[in-house]
């Protein structure tokens, strides 16, 4: 086993240098998990208070309904999950004092000790008994990914053993954001929404549909891996426009505004407050399908990756912040290979190509984004295609008609995507490049043995070693433009000093 | 007045079913409902369940027939995002949304109807041009930006007003109604100015400014009372509209009014909300536009005769 490194720090101001490393493996079997509980850490100073803008509104925070970074920003800060990746993208334990598989078809688990939920109720192995039903329950977003439990046994109050039907390596970055720990007294129809109640450093307080969500700080907190709680009080808005967050910020309406757009960043940084520039477990790519003219040419592919000019975009329109990709693995996630070259933005190179493949005259082709993307990053990447002959027209899509038409031959072939988080690809892969994917229209038989290897491979090395064999296969048989990793812009003000952005973008009001 | 208020009543109901009918066939004409509920990637066994959890697997006369029964009944569902009731999802944005149209509507009317009256009393005149010029703004500027701008000045700048929000109680609202108040202030204005010049000119205004009534009052008494009856009918039309198409205003200002969650419903295809908002809202409309309609009776007993057949 070797361990992940650093995904990357945040940056203080956006001028500061990315420190970006790279990961090659998994470790979870992390030293000190007991010591944890044995003090409890300083709480926040009284009578403060914390106001944080998101752009939406959870869904639900019942955790086994929530699948954004705004509901797992609340979700996570009420609830504890057993593994988590911390702000730095490595993978650690929170509630588990070590995870590990003695066999490819168990995960064993041992428990920490001392941790209550908010209700009183003591964390034990019925919590975990009681999450993994509430994740294969019928309401659940992700019954399929943890069908792949098929028991669990609650060895001893703090030891559990989930059972497999197959080997399952890439469970422990599934359980990070989704198997939170629930009081044992819950139940699979239990409403989660109108009182959750978890182990976390806040305690939930209320929600006014539409407007915000409130929590208090936990009267008896445990040392949490995750932080300190900053504030007594903390409450999420919801302001769907980031020129109201950055003006609620600027105005003293909102101590820390998530998802700033990269042309507020001036204005926050003029008004005196901090602008936080943290590198996340993201990617950026354009899909394109294998199995239509002329994209089913590698040549054409390949053509797509050298015409777009991903350094100018990354310059121009994203702050100079992220990183030209060379496939679909993301730095500090497992696969990603440093040594890799990137297409190098060559528009000659890709005329070549396209002639070779007999399109010297370029093609017309359909490039669809969601309408919730940014349309100029989206127009200079067509702006790219365009300079080498390709005719490319533009359609934004609804958010819900954009999910329906991944396979839908009649949708336009290329798709502009972000994909978060990357820190395992398994799911990536699984649904967008394998040939049985529920959203691929990609299909390269050489490559898909590598990839239905690495899915089950226990050894994290042997894993990250297959996956880097993919990747290198990918970026020499594209199955997308590849673009850029993910950036996440944060404003925030002195309240918020010492909060630590993380790498899984949850905007989590916890300090070192 | 009665028969007159039945027979509305009647065309009301009609009115009601169409728009539900029509979006019924809209929501499920635009791609599967489901497409917004599940993340993508879902197995199809997984879709199915949800598809027959939900009713969706039925044929389309049947989710029809069974959706119109429980609308009757005040019934729609829980939401398929937040879970929880839809129509009590919307009855709860209700109270704000009023407040925020409300508020649009009388700051709509406090300034469209004096710079309406001052800019057809004189036609031409300095007041004419500076009501003409608000009206020619209040028109043209987009509420997204006005909103903005209304933002930087009062609450980044000034810091008098909250950018977003309804912590801050009433003065949460100044900002947004302003910003939805200036579209229909400026038509109130342009379409009263019009009005008041035509009825300037009608022999019963000759006849009481012969009588030696004062300018004021010829304007008071027998003026406004006709001139009053096509802003009365766009004032209806657009306390409905403001209702329910507040969206821009409401997402400027993170307001959690009904144009947000309708907006939210239709992005993520949440048919019970948007099934519920399209039931009320529509009801609402036709409640304010029976009004409406009762008011410019009640001020010109001769409006309604020609489609009630008589004197009600």
């Amino acid at each position: 086993m070797t361990d992940l490194q650093p995904l990357g720090s945040p940056r203080a101001t956006r001028r500061a240098v990315l420190g970006a490393a790279v990961g090659s493996g998994l470790s979870l079997a992390l030293s000190g998990g007991r010591a944890w509980t044995r003090q409890a850490p300083p709480g926040p100073a009284p009578g403060s208070a914390l106001t944080i803008d998101l752009p939406a509104e959870p869904r639900s925070l019942d955790p086994a309904v929530a699948y954004d970074p705004n509901s797992w920003s609340i979700v996570h800060a009420v609830y504890d999950p057993l593994v988590e990746y911390g702000a730095d993208g490595t993978l650690r334990n929170v509630l588990a004092e070590s995870l590990t598989s003695p066999d490819p078809l168990t995960w064993e688990v041992r428990l920490r000790q001392g941790v209550t939920f908010h209700n009183g109720e003591p964390f034990d192995a019925r919590s975990v008994t009681a999450a993994v039903a509430r994740v294969q329950g019928p309401e659940s977003q992700v019954g399929d990914i943890f069908g792949a439990i098929t028991a669990v046994e609650e060895v001893e109050p703090f030891l559990v053993r989930l059972r497999l039907s197959a080997p399952a390596p890439w469970l422990p970055a599934q359980m990070a954001p989704w198997l939170v720990m629930l009081p044992p007294s819950v139940g699979p129809a239990s409403d989660l929404d109108a009182a959750p109640v978890g182990t976390g450093p806040y305690v939930f307080d209320g929600w006014e549909r539409g407007s915000a969500i409130a929590l208090t700080a936990n009267p008896t907190p445990w040392s949490s891996p995750k932080g300190r709680a900053l504030a007594e009080r903390v409450r999420y808005r919801f302001v769907p426009e980031a020129a109201t967050r950055v003006a609620d910020l600027t105005s003293g309406g909102a101590n820390l505004v998530s998802a700033v757009a990269v042309d507020q960043l001036a204005a926050i940084e003029a008004a005196g407050k901090r602008v936080t520039a943290m590198p996340i477990a993201g990617t950026a790519f354009v899909r394109v399908p294998t199995d239509v003219a002329p994209f089913d040419d590698v040549r054409v592919r390949q053509a797509l990756n050298h015409a777009v000019d991903v350094e100018g975009i990354i310059a121009a329109l994203l702050d100079g912040q992220g990183q030209r990709l060379a496939n679909l693995f993301v730095p500090g996630g497992l696969g990603f290979d440093p040594g890799l070259a990137p297409y190098a933005h060559d528009p000659d190179r890709a005329r070549a190509l396209l002639a070779e493949a007999g399109h010297e005259d370029g093609f017309e082709t359909t490039l669809a984004y969601a309408a919730n993307q940014r349309e100029d990053l989206v127009a200079a990447v067509a702006g790219g295609l365009r300079e080498v002959g390709i005719d490319v027209t533009l359609e934004a899509v609804e958010l819900a008609r954009f999910n329906d038409q991944w396979r839908d031959p009649e949708a336009a072939p290329l798709r502009f995507v972000t994909w978060r988080p990357v820190f395992d690809p398994f799911t990536l892969l699984n649904l967008v490049v394998s040939d049985q994917g529920f959203l691929s229209r990609h299909a390269n038989p050489t490559a898909q043995p590598v990839l239905e290897a690495a899915a089950i491979e226990a050894d994290p090395a042997t894993r990250d070693a297959r996956y880097r064999e993919l990747g290198r296969m990918l970026r020499d048989e594209p199955a997308a433009i590849y673009l850029y990793s993910l950036t996440a812009w944060y404003g925030s003000d002195d309240a918020a000093a010492g909060w630590t952005p993380r790498a899984d973008e949850y905007v989590l009001p916890l300090g070192g | 007045m009665v028969r007159f208020l039945l027979l509305r009543l009647v065309s009301a109901v009609a009115v009601l079913l169409g728009v539900v009918t029509f979006t019924f066939a809209l929501v499920h004409l635009g791609g599967d409902p489901l497409a917004g509920v599940l993340p993508p990637g879902r197995p199809p066994e997984e879709v199915a369940a949800a598809r027959h959890r939900f009713g969706l697997d039925d044929p389309l006369p049947i989710q029809y027939a069974r959706f119109l029964g429980r609308a009757a009944r005040g019934e729609f569902g829980d939401s398929w995002t937040s879970r929880e009731p839809a129509l009590a999802a919307v009855v709860n944005r209700l109270p704000a949304t009023l407040a925020l149209t409300g508020a649009a509507v009388a700051l709509a009317l406090l300034v469209g109807v004096p710079l309406g009256v001052l800019g057809g009393v004189r036609p031409g005149g300095a007041r004419d041009g500076v009501a003409r010029g608000f009206a020619l703004l209040g028109q043209a500027v987009p509420s997204f930006a006005l909103g903005t701008a209304l933002i930087l000045v009062f609450a980044v700048r000034l810091e008098w007003l909250p950018a977003s929000g309804t912590e801050a109680g009433a003065r949460s609202v100044v900002l947004p109604a302003l910003t939805l108040a200036a579209y229909p202030a400026a038509t109130i204005a342009r379409l009263l100015r019009v009005s008041v010049i035509e009825v300037l000119a009608l022999d019963h205004v000759r006849t009481a400014r012969g009588k030696g009534l004062a300018e004021a009052a010829v304007v008071r008494g027998h003026v406004l009372r006709h001139a009053a009856l096509p802003t009365l009918a766009f004032v209806g039309v657009q306390f409905g509209f403001l209702l329910g198409g507040a969206v821009v205003v409401e997402s400027v200002f993170a307001y959690p009014g009904l144009g947000r969650l309708a907006l939210e419903a239709t992005e993520t295809r949440d048919l019970p909300a948007i099934q519920a908002f399209v039931v009320v809202l529509a009801a609402l409309i036709v409640g304010v536009n029976l009004a409406t309609d009762a008011l410019a009776r009640w001020l010109d007993p001769r409006v309604g005769i020609a489609s009630t057949g008589g004197r009600g």
